[in-house]
């Protein structure tokens, strides 16, 4: 993330010690940032200030009525705080009695007890007696919905709840009703929550700093569990999550706030993962089909019965598809499984047609199937978002969290082109309710509204301007606006608002514009071409390699990057090296007999390209592809399998599949091998900003079930290849060797965080993220890579071509 | 000499007549003091007949010897109650400070104490067997009186 405006610095004493912090921060984040703790309730990271508290008082010195909020002062030049002293503990105690009063300090059987703000608070400020005293008052338990539970006698009504439903969610599902004694939190007209705009995403629960929102599921204390940091499987955005697990059981998911990707928020996805990794129907055992039935059988058994199989089948015959929300250690190892053991050139991912079809449409147009910038900078640069797809509050539901906070915060102007409903997309500045599957069309207009205002500012290295240009005036905008069913005053106006980031005026240079789609989850439309229209959007406005520009796709799976970057894929090797390229299949050829090959030399990986995915069902029909192997991800959030193929399936010799759940796969599989699931394992997933990071076991799989890489590692040990990673780390270390544009990644620097790839090298003191088609000063244009080699050439080897000259408009 | 054997033997014929100290265990039991800490045992209210535990968890807590589980489960109306509740009284060093820290009183030390069993699984208790010994009398904070009332 970085910043563009310069900050002032101002110079504070804060007991007793001079600090010099940003200017227009406030004094409790001043001291946060120092490192001093005040104490406070109803302040939350990233929302705005409240004030209702009255905790975070501090007093400045040489002032009359010296006692301010520090949460919503702001500091000034030579202001003298003092956090400890005793007037503002006096009030702060005084307050804390007050709050005591109808507190049901039932704290032996709240769920919050030793994590609980005001318990802290009364400790730390010595409450142990309350001169107001009175009968308290009492009310039952109100189911809010049948996640989440509220206590009226424990809530000291600080709001956190429903600001961050309001302003970071954007649904504002609950609200304080009432008010004075009578107040409380619900919904309007106490209907249950599942009938409101609400997600069921549990923030409310998350930043309630009392036990008053509950997680209705869950009935322990925060001091019987284990906490392990990883990061969420169910979709591209890659939010850390913080896993609390007691007696191998995961209990809860808690929120590691300001870290990772999400800043500790979550979705409904996540904060309820542990229901889906611990479902009753997991696969926890293999399975052999005998006779017709699926037999259950040790897992040794149904690796030597998936080895007999599938050793008469090396070479093109054989084909292996890989759901994208495994790991990248498992990915890379499934990949090197068909295209060494194998030697099949037959490797694809387990993906929904639109899913490749944006993929298709990044490399037609960057040259690298990757989104060139990061959501992150929607915090700092971008001056106006268009979010094109089905509903992003559905498909990637955190980084709708940073539209609403754009929106609310930085008054990002918020341009949608959506058919579906979603709370946020009624703040937007214009909201295009197209009819379903017009999307590309809509888009295609509006590049012709910027050409023909003269807004149009194109990348001057893409090839393909002119016959593009040329090419718009098959468009129509009205007619555009006519088929989508929206206006085209609304249509005109985001288009101008795209091209001029939010101003909708006035002279260039404009500030920087991001594009945000999910055109992977629609199930409609010329998906490919809507999602060239995007790229060429940002190509046609100059975007590229602009903080805060570019596009940003959401291709659904968990590691839908990460898979490509691995080579899971017909066309590329690792890291994106063409299959036809000799040195990089010799090169990598060497590099898998080094760390495990069968004992006779060099073996020569297949030259051809693969079999795209239709090719490959249409092969399996024809019946030139007799054995599959699929590493299945079946979830309850996990995509449909394609029709066609599980038709394909039964025409098949042999098909192995290892799944978490019992699925149409599963039903038609000779061997069934159960798999681990995101946090039952160690590992990387590549999020949508191409942020490598970290997963850590956090329980053990069920039952029989094993990480992927260790399946695939025993199956080509039993093909007589002596794979030996012991561990993830080690799977990938050798994958960093063979993925070069994941060099400088290691498991140590991903302890520290995500990192997005191209990395700086370690000893480059840079949060910076690199951007895809990014302009280095002094370097003309300027590529990705380029400023990866002006670092440090010699560490940072680069394989692949630069993104000069890759980079293409496709006229329409 | 001889006196001496009839003193002796005095001794012996004066408590020949008096009631005898030892009791004819195990026809016999003797009382157990009030605060005589014998296996924990679970309280139900003695009206209601309902368990008075809350599932805070703080005896499983406190116990130094890590011999009390519980198993807690969220209940209907929101709060929470007691799934299963363990003692591996092989463990179990009869400190009492279970009983101490229970803000319910639901959990005291019983006057239970014969514990020998022939094998080990003997020595774990579940909910309903503490429950069955809770019931067997009164618990030792209304035996004496008042400490508990001082809570």
């Amino acid at each position: 993330m970085t910043a563009t405006t310069e900050t002032r610095l101002v110079t504070v004493t804060i007991d007793g010690q001079q600090y010099t912090v940003p200017e227009g921060l406030t004094i409790l984040e001043a001291c946060r940032m120092v490192g001093i703790e005040v104490p406070n309730l109803c302040y939350q990271p990233l929302l705005r200030p409240w004030g209702s508290c009255r905790i975070c008082t501090v007093e400045i010195l040489g002032r009359r009525g010296g006692l301010v909020e520090s949460c919503a002062a702001q500091v000034r030049d030579g202001m003298e705080i003092a956090t400890k002293s005793p007037a503002c503990e006096a009030a702060r105690r005084f307050v804390l009695q007050l709050y005591l009063i109808d507190h049901a300090l039932d704290c032996p059987t709240c769920d919050k007890s030793g994590e609980c703000y005001l318990q802290d608070n009364t400790y730390y400020h010595n409450v142990c007696e309350n001169p107001f005293r009175r009968p308290k008052l009492a009310r039952p338990y109100k189911h809010l919905s049948q996640y989440i539970d509220y206590k009226w006698e424990r809530c000291i009504l600080c709001a956190r709840c429903t600001r961050v439903c309001d302003e970071m969610i954007g649904v504002t599902a609950i609200e304080v009703l009432r008010r004075g004694l009578e107040g409380e939190i619900g919904s309007a007209w106490d209907v249950d929550l599942e009938q409101t705009t609400c997600t069921s995403c549990g923030m409310c629960i998350a930043v309630c700093p009392v036990g008053a929102l509950t997680d209705r599921r869950f009935a322990h204390h925060p001091w019987e569990l284990d906490a392990t940091e990883t990061i969420c499987g169910f979709c591209d955005v890659g939010c850390t999550l913080n896993v609390e697990h007691s007696r191998g059981l995961v209990r809860r998911i808690t929120h590691l706030w300001e870290r990772g990707v999400n800043y500790g928020y979550t979705c409904v996805r996540g904060k309820w993962s542990y229901e889906q990794v611990q479902h009753p129907t997991r696969l926890e055992t293999a399975f052999v089909r005998q006779d017709g039935e699926l037999v259950p059988v040790a897992l040794e058994d149904a690796l030597d019965r998936a080895a007999e199989l599938l050793r008469p089948y090396r070479g093109s015959a054989f084909a292996l598809l890989a759901a994208p929300d495994r790991t990248n250690e498992e990915l890379y190892l499934l990949q090197r499984f068909a295209r060494q053991v194998m030697g099949s050139p037959n490797v694809e991912r387990l993906a929904t047609p639109a899913q490749r079809a944006v993929d298709a449409a990044l490399a037609a147009s960057f040259g690298l199937p990757a989104s060139t910038n990061s959501v992150q900078e929607v915090f700092t640069d971008t001056g106006c978002l268009l979010i094109v797809g089905p509903n992003i509050g559905r498909a990637a539901p955190v980084a709708s969290y940073w539209h609403s906070w754009a929106k609310q915060y930085r008054e990002t102007a918020l341009v949608v082109v959506s058919s579906d409903e979603f709370p946020l997309f009624h703040r937007a500045d214009v909201w295009l309710r197209i009819r379903p599957g017009t999307e590309a069309l809509v888009l295609a207009a509006m590049a012709r509204v910027i050409r023909d205002r003269g807004l149009a500012s194109p990348v001057e290295q893409a090839e393909g301007l002119e016959e593009f240009l040329a090419s718009l005036d098959t468009v129509d905008p009205a007619a555009a606006a006519e088929a989508a069913g929206v206006s085209l005053a609304a249509l005109e106006r985001a288009a101008v608002l795209y091209a001029t980031g939010g101003r909708g005026t006035g002279p260039s240079p404009y500030p920087p514009s991001q594009i945000q789609h999910t055109l992977a989850h629609a199930v409609q439309g010329d998906v490919f071409s809507a999602a060239l229209r995007a790229n060429e959007l940002v190509l046609l406005t100059g975007n590229l390699g602009r903080a805060g520009g570019g596009v940003v796709a959401f291709r659904g799976p968990a590691n839908a990057q990460g898979a490509l970057d691995v080579g899971c894929h017909p066309n590329w090797l690792p890291g994106y090296r063409p299959v036809t390229d000799v040195d990089a299949r010799t090169e990598l050829a060497a590099l898998w007999a080094e760390t495990g090959g069968n004992g006779t030399g060099k073996a020569e990986l297949p030259s051809e390209p693969g079999l795209a995915f239709d090719e490959l069902v249409e092969a399996i029909e024809r019946g030139t592809v007799r054995a599959l192997y699929v590493a299945g991800g079946s979830h309850p959030f996990a995509q449909p399998i394609d029709e066609r193929l599980l038709a394909a399936l039964e025409r098949l010799d042999v098909l192995i599949v290892e799944d978490c759940f019992p699925s149409p796969l599963v039903e038609r599989a000779q061997v069934v091998l159960p798999v681990a699931m995101f946090m039952e394992q160690d590992g990387t997933m590549t999020n949508a900003d191409r942020a490598v990071q970290r997963l850590r076991r956090a329980v053990d799989p069920p039952g029989e079930a094993r990480p992927s890489w260790q399946l695939v590692q025993e199956l080509a040990r039993r093909l007589g290849y002596r794979w030996q990673g012991r561990h993830a780390v080690h799977v990938f270390q050798e994958l960093v060797r063979a993925v070069p544009i994941y060099r400088g990644i290691t498991f140590p620097r991903l302890e520290r965080g995500p990192l997005a790839w191209p990395v700086m090298p370690s000893g480059v003191p840079s949060r910076q993220v690199l951007r895809l088609g990014q302009n280095v000063p002094g370097g003309g244009w300027a590529v990705w890579l380029g400023q990866g080699l002006a670092v440090s050439e010699a560490w940072l080897r680069v394989d692949a071509p630069p993104l000069a000259g890759r980079l293409r408009f496709h006229a329409l | 000499m001889v006196l001496q054997d009839i003193r002796g033997f005095l001794v012996t014929l004066r408590h020949f007549f008096q009631r005898p100290v030892t009791i004819q265990y195990p026809e016999q039991k003797r009382e157990q003091a009030p605060r005589f800490r014998g296996l924990p045992a679970l309280r139900s209210d003695p009206e209601t007949g309902e368990a008075l535990c809350v599932a805070c968890g703080l005896c499983a807590r406190i116990c130094p010897t890590s011999c009390l589980e519980m198993h807690v489960v969220p209940s209907e109306e929101g709060d929470r109650e007691l799934g299963e509740f363990i003692l591996r009284a092989g463990r179990c060093m009869f400190c009492g400070l279970c009983a101490q820290v229970c803000p319910v009183d639901a959990i005291t030390m019983s006057g239970e104490y014969e514990q020998s069993v022939l094998d080990r699984e003997g020595l774990i208790y579940v909910k309903t067997e503490l429950a069955a010994i809770g019931s067997q009398r009164p618990s030792w904070w209304e035996a004496d009186g008042g400490l508990g009332s001082e809570r």
